[in-house]
């Protein structure tokens, strides 16, 4: 049977293998290292980390600083649809922008472009510590004094940010709805952190919380190291092309590229659901007294985690087919790395990208205010792959009969010169 | 005259693979420092921020240089011909593997020079400590392509070392690619050295195999 | 081991791939002019041809060729030209950059090696193609182009491995045809699982079976061997069946109700295996009635032995399992 051949081929390749490696690797590295069990909060630490709230008080001053920070060295981070642009403003523009923060500083133009001490804002979300792990980080700015004018209201400032926004050319920090989470980070309080600690202990919540953080680290993977396998399957194809298409003469374009493609993903899925298993058991193992509810947890993994294989995979066998392996995994590889630098550890997710993060066992309830937006990202992503497997079986299909140009002479099939 | 020769011959299989072999490794290579350019903000950089851009994303373009050494003779029958003529496949690899790192040294410079021009301060160690880590990463890319003979494998086994560095922080040592982000200036020479022996070792057992 | 500067010897030669012997204890000469090597397909000929053209290491045994030990690798490149059974070439150059870049290889001068690829573009009738890139040619382009890249730098031996498999009649014979032209002042081996290409080119012949030598001569003396061991027969075809299974069919021709049948019989006194079907038996009956070949299949008589007969009839002779006439 197709299928299982396409399995077997699967199974034995080198890239296959590799995929085991870091799924286990990024499993036991990162997953298993987090695995100790949740206490309730204790008042006396006085610490129970960080919130976003929508507080007027602590959103102006730090949008206005980094605002200021960015005029100042001339370039605005920007994230429109998916990928990550820095922006600089055209003159026009740039006065205009100069406007907002004249009046949001109540400094003239002149003090603020005479201004030269400044050093240029960093607004890189997404380094390393120094143990390695991924961190939050601000580069430190001079700016000159000043302070919001007293009767700015929060109405006006955020009319002013939504014009800010604008000029940049929309996906920037500015963005009216991406103020909290940006700027709006305020220290949780004692009972926030308890009533925090009480809904995850609620039933299945505990299940979906573990869950939740298990697919946030095999996301990273997923994200990219499903294309190294369709790449390298699919090349194998190319390359034995023409005895694939004696073999499997009579099979629609549709069934030969939808069964290797349904073995890819199958062959792919099966360690990450080994790994969903084994991270119910030890959480079963954690907390013996509980009855921990699982079936919704599974399923949200599971919308989770199975597009990103099925786009990572549709989209490698799409470009290897019309290209080449390389450029797939130049393409991946480039789109992983931009998604993995402006995504969030947690936070606002996106309605449209490559990646969902929650680095967090708690944060229930930012995590249900984002349910909408993950299930718009899950859905569009699954599009994306079905969109890009369409595009493949009606590759193969043209290149089957002879179509496709100078394309099809790579694949050693197609349109050949004849003999003089 | 016999030296004229070979200069000749060697010169020859230097220009063709430079025009034929070389063109699409330099292209994603500078497509990566383009887009690291574009990615970071380079400018006014100092201390540990420096090396954020270099170590993060430029090193890349080791293995986009290095990694595709073996890729135009993967075909095992191209291989086969090339293999059977007087000059070695070997003479070749090697031919590519030297102008590959001249091109990784090259861009290096040419990145650390913008970034100077936007008011960074770049040390000589920046440059140095890049460098190593994209002739490490781009070793590691040559020596797992060639000895599987899959190019794609040898990416994967470069983003494998690349997460693996990220992952484990100091715990890789010398080997930390992310060592000047995370404030160390000193120990980039061991990646040096690992770089080279590692593409030896490679070379020297795909040699024994009869690969090249 | 004889040194000789115009031939090839093979001595003893034994070649592993894992615990699987590829090559055992071949032991053979090669002179001047076409020389074939027969098998079937994994017999053991790509792997002795790459072993000769230095992309093997042996791992036991003796080879040199034209007199340089094996071992010398980069002096037995530069008087050997190579066709593998999968001609490809660099996709994205034109004919005349890959053969100029193989030339290179070679490490043959400028001015020589503009003169032999024109030439031998001409010969290979690929001029007007000179310009075209390598992944527009057709099959049997490619092949005449990775002739062409063989003969480059004028070497003293060719080997060519499987030359013809996947092309027209037309431009089979035109290939072997080129093979015969140049084998005059050169050795030529040419390996192949098609029986007809040697013998219309080959004046001596090898034939392999599971990496051991089965046989070595002229295709003559191997003709010679067959004779009086095959047999035409006009039968019914309800008793085609039946003939399949007593003998080793080697050609049948349909016509109506009847078919001619060619077969091998009378071979089981060579034959050291034995062969548990009804051709030894049938065999046997024949000769103790004295009819000869008559008693085998009415109207049964013998033929002269073609060179597939004679290598099908080798084969069983060395006791190979030969599934080719049974259903």
């Amino acid at each position: 049977m197709l299928f299982f051949k396409e399995c077997k081929k699967v199974l034995f390749s080198m890239t296959f293998v590799l995929y085991v490696v870091t799924v286990v690797a990024m499993y036991v590295t990162q997953f298993i290292h987090d695995s100790t069990p949740i206490t309730a909060p204790l008042r006396e630490t006085g610490e129970y980390g960080m919130t976003v709230r929508e507080t007027p008080e602590v959103i102006m001053p730090a949008a206005v600083e980094s605002l200021f920070g960015e005029y100042l060295s001339g370039s605005y981070p920007a994230y429109p649809i998916m990928f990550y642009k820095n922006v600089k403003l055209k003159e026009d523009k740039r006065l205009e922008m100069r406007a907002i923060l004249e009046e949001l500083t109540g400094l003239s133009g002149e003090e603020i472009d005479g201004f030269e001490d400044s050093r240029e804002a960093g607004y890189f979300s997404g380094g390393l510590d120094e143990a390695g792990n991924p961190v939050t980080w601000y580069q430190e700015m001079v700016l000159p004094p000043y302070s919001l004018p007293e009767d700015l209201t929060y109405e006006h400032f955020c009319e002013l940010m939504e014009r800010a926004d604008r000029l940049i050319g929309g996906g920037s920090s500015y963005a009216v709805d991406r103020l909290p989470s940006f700027f709006g980070r305020v220290p949780m309080t004692y009972e926030e952190a308890l009533a925090e600690y009480e809904a995850l202990m609620a039933p299945g919540e505990l299940g979906k919380a573990y869950l939740r953080l298990h697919c946030d680290y095999m996301g990273i993977n997923l994200a990219v190291m499903p294309v190294f396998v369709a790449a390298g399957l699919w090349q194998q194809d190319k390359r034995a092309r023409i005895q694939a298409l004696i073999y499997t003469r009579k099979s629609s374009g549709v069934r030969i590229v939808g069964t290797r493609f349904l073995a890819l993903v199958g062959c792919m899925t099966v360690p990450v659901l080994l790994t969903l298993v084994y991270t119910v058991y030890t959480t079963c193992g954690m907390y013996p007294q509980m009855h921990i509810s699982w079936g919704s947890g599974l399923g949200m993994a599971l919308l989770w985690l199975l597009p990103d294989i099925l786009a990572v995979s549709a989209l490698g066998a799409f470009l290897t087919e019309l290209f080449s392996p390389l450029l797939a995994i130049f393409f991946q590889g480039i789109w992983w790395f931009l998604t993995m630098s402006r995504t969030e550890l947690a936070g606002e997710v996106a309605r449209f990208g490559l990646q969902v993060r929650h680095n967090s066992l708690g944060k229930v309830a930012l995590w249900q205010s984002q349910w909408d937006n993950f299930l718009c990202n899950r859905l569009a992503l699954t599009a994306l792959a079905m969109l890009a497997l369409a595009l493949t079986v009606w590759l193969y299909e043209s290149r089957r009969r002879g179509r496709g140009g100078r394309m099809s002479h790579r694949t050693g099939s197609g349109r050949r010169e004849e003999d003089a | 005259m016999e030296k004229v020769h070979k200069t000749e011959i060697y010169g020859n299989i230097l220009k063709v693979n430079l025009r034929r072999q070389f063109p699409w490794p330099a292209l994603a290579a500078v497509a990566l420092l383009a887009l690291t350019k574009g990615m970071f903000n380079i400018n006014a950089l100092e201390g540990k921020a420096v090396a954020q851009p270099l170590e993060m994303l430029l090193v890349w373009i080791g293995p986009a240089l290095l990694g595709t050494v073996f890729l135009p003779e993967q075909n095992p029958e191209i291989r086969d011909v090339v293999r059977a003529r007087r000059t070695g496949y070997l003479q070749v690899c090697l031919l590519r593997i030297g102008y590959s790192a001249l091109a990784v040294v090259l861009l290096v410079v040419v990145f650390a020079g913008i970034m100077r021009a936007g008011e960074s301060r770049v040390l000589p160690y920046h440059v140095w400590g890049c460098v190593c880590s994209a002739l490490l990463l781009g070793a590691v890319g040559l020596a797992a392509a060639g000895l599987s003979g899959n190019v794609a494998g040898g990416f994967m086994v470069c983003m494998l070392y690349y997460l693996a560095s990220y992952g484990m922080g100091r715990r890789l040592g010398a080997l930390d690619l992310f060592s000047m982000y995370r404030g160390s200036m000193g120990g980039k020479g061991w990646q040096f050295v690992a770089a080279v022996t590692l593409t030896v070792g490679a070379l020297a057992v795909m040699r024994g195999r009869r690969q090249i | 081991m004889k040194q000789q500067s115009n031939c090839i010897v093979i001595s003893h030669v034994d070649k592993y791939y894992g615990k699987k012997q590829a090559l055992r204890d071949v032991d053979l000469t090669i002179e001047r002019g076409m020389f074939g090597l027969l098998g079937r397909n994994g017999a053991g000929k790509t792997t002795l041809m790459k072993t000769l053209a230095t992309l093997h290491e042996k791992q036991g045994g003796e080879i040199s060729v034209c007199g340089i030990p094996i071992s010398h690798a980069s002096e037995v490149r530069g008087i050997i030209g190579y066709l593998p059974q999968d001609f490809s070439m660099y996709p994205n150059m034109t004919v005349y950059e890959c053969l100029d870049y193989l030339g290179t290889l070679s490490q043959m001068p400028r001015a020589q090696r503009q003169k032999r690829i024109e030439m031998l573009l001409k010969r290979v009738n690929l001029s007007e193609k000179k310009r075209s890139r390598v992944r527009s040619l057709s099959g049997g382009m490619k092949r005449r182009l990775g002739i062409a890249q063989a003969l480059l730098h004028d070497p003293r031996v060719l080997i060519v491995d499987e030359p013809t498999a996947g092309l027209d009649p037309e431009e089979r014979i035109r290939f072997r045809n080129l093979l015969c032209e140049v084998a005059e002042d050169r050795i030529v081996i040419l390996s192949t699982h098609i029986v007809g290409d040697i013998e219309a080119t080959c004046e001596n012949i090898a034939i392999l079976n599971e990496g051991e030598l089965l046989w070595k001569g002229t295709v003559s003396q191997l003709l010679e061997n067959a004779r009086g061991k095959v047999y035409v027969a006009e039968i019914p075809v309800s008793m085609l069946a039946q003939a399949k299974r007593d003998y080793i069919v080697t050609g049948m021709l349909r016509s109506g109700g009847a078919v001619t049948v060619r077969f091998l019989a009378g071979a089981e006194d060579n034959n050291p295996a034995g062969r548990p079907v009804g051709a030894t038996a049938a065999a046997e009956s024949g000769r103790e009635s004295g009819q000869g070949a008559r008693g085998l299949l009415p109207g049964a008589r013998e033929a002269m032995p073609n060179c597939e007969d004679a290598y099908m009839y080798c084969l069983y002779q060395h006791g190979c399992e030969i599934a080719g006439g049974e259903e």
